[in-house]
């Protein structure tokens, strides 16, 4: 049988190229719209996979019965994301199996500086009494910690929301 | 006759299919979520003027609607599978379940599209 989209009903031509034309427009319509859709949705997933941030600790200071701690959070994108940015941080904190709890760290929407390549940000937390005499065996006990980043991603109309986690240790002081 | 009606299925099927996966990826799209609505009234309107028959366009836009319920869920899940890692799934809340509720939403447009038909054909002859 010939593969032919004229297809005749008693004489009467059906459907054939010309009455398929709006049909045809939607459709590509459609595809273009999807065709967007699926590429940024793509890059999204890139963005997210291939982005890895650290915690470390860069500066200590200490009093009798207190400690201030800065934290920095370094991170790397995989590619360049001028869309992106990150608006909060938080990290949970662990010594010698013990939780220091939960240390949020100050924005006012965006958090640090990003370039859409890396991230920087610090902030300095305060540890006093019970969590002093803990975070006092840092360094010599390595701290472990659980870093949660929360992140945005820019297209069209949208904010796409994501949260990321990175677990690892700080060992020393930098 | 029943060669004629797979056809025009697979026609139909074949937008539908795209504006299922629009709204899939609704958070990426450069169209707003009404405009799909929109255009699968003017699908539905188009195939019962292409048809030229209320009651065949109708089980015409309703098998298409199958038809691209089946492939959907497929692609989709190929698409979502291969592509998407666990985190940028969850964060982009793309799901197949709210997938297959919009499907019947899109489809109640193409009805809306296909009654407008009726009634402009009604109105031609």
């Amino acid at each position: 049988m010939p593969v032919s989209f004229t297809i005749r009903n008693g004489g009467d031509k059906v459907l054939s190229w010309k009455k398929m034309l709006p049909l045809i427009v939607l459709m590509v319509v459609l595809f273009v719209n999807l065709a967007i859709s699926i590429a940024r949705f793509n890059s999204y997933t890139t963005f997210m996979g291939d982005f890895k941030a650290n915690l470390y600790v860069s500066n200590i200071t200490e009093s009798s019965s207190e400690a201030n701690i800065t934290f920095k959070i370094v991170g790397q994108s995989g590619m360049m994301a001028k869309n992106a940015y990150f608006s909060e941080a938080s990290c949970l904190l662990m010594i010698d199996g013990h939780s220091l709890g939960v240390y949020q760290f100050p924005t006012e929407g965006i958090l640090g500086q990003f370039d859409g390549k890396s991230l920087v940000a610090t902030a300095t937390f305060n540890f006093s009494d019970d969590y002093y005499k803990e975070i006092s065996k840092f360094p010599s006990t390595p701290l472990k910690y659980t870093l949660y980043i929360i992140t945005h991603f820019l297209t069209g109309n949208h904010d796409t929301r994501g949260t990321l986690v990175f677990e690892g240790t700080i060992k020393e002081a930098k | 006759m029943r060669l004629r009606f797979i056809i025009w299925s697979l026609i139909d099927a074949i937008p539908f299919l795209l504006a299922q996966m629009s709204l899939l990826f609704l958070p990426f799209a450069e169209f707003p979520g009404w405009l799909i609505y929109l255009l699968m009234l003017v699908l539905g309107l188009f195939i019962v003027i292409f048809v030229g028959d209320f009651k065949t366009g109708i089980f015409v836009t309703l098998s298409g609607t199958l038809i691209a319920m089946v492939l959907y869920f497929w692609v989709s899940f190929v698409i979502l599978q291969f592509w998407g890692t666990f985190n940028s799934v969850i964060a982009s809340n793309l799901s197949l379940s709210t997938g297959i509720v919009n499907t019947i939403f899109l489809y109640i447009f193409c009805l809306f599209g296909n009654m407008i038909a009726m009634i402009f054909l009604g109105f031609i002859s």
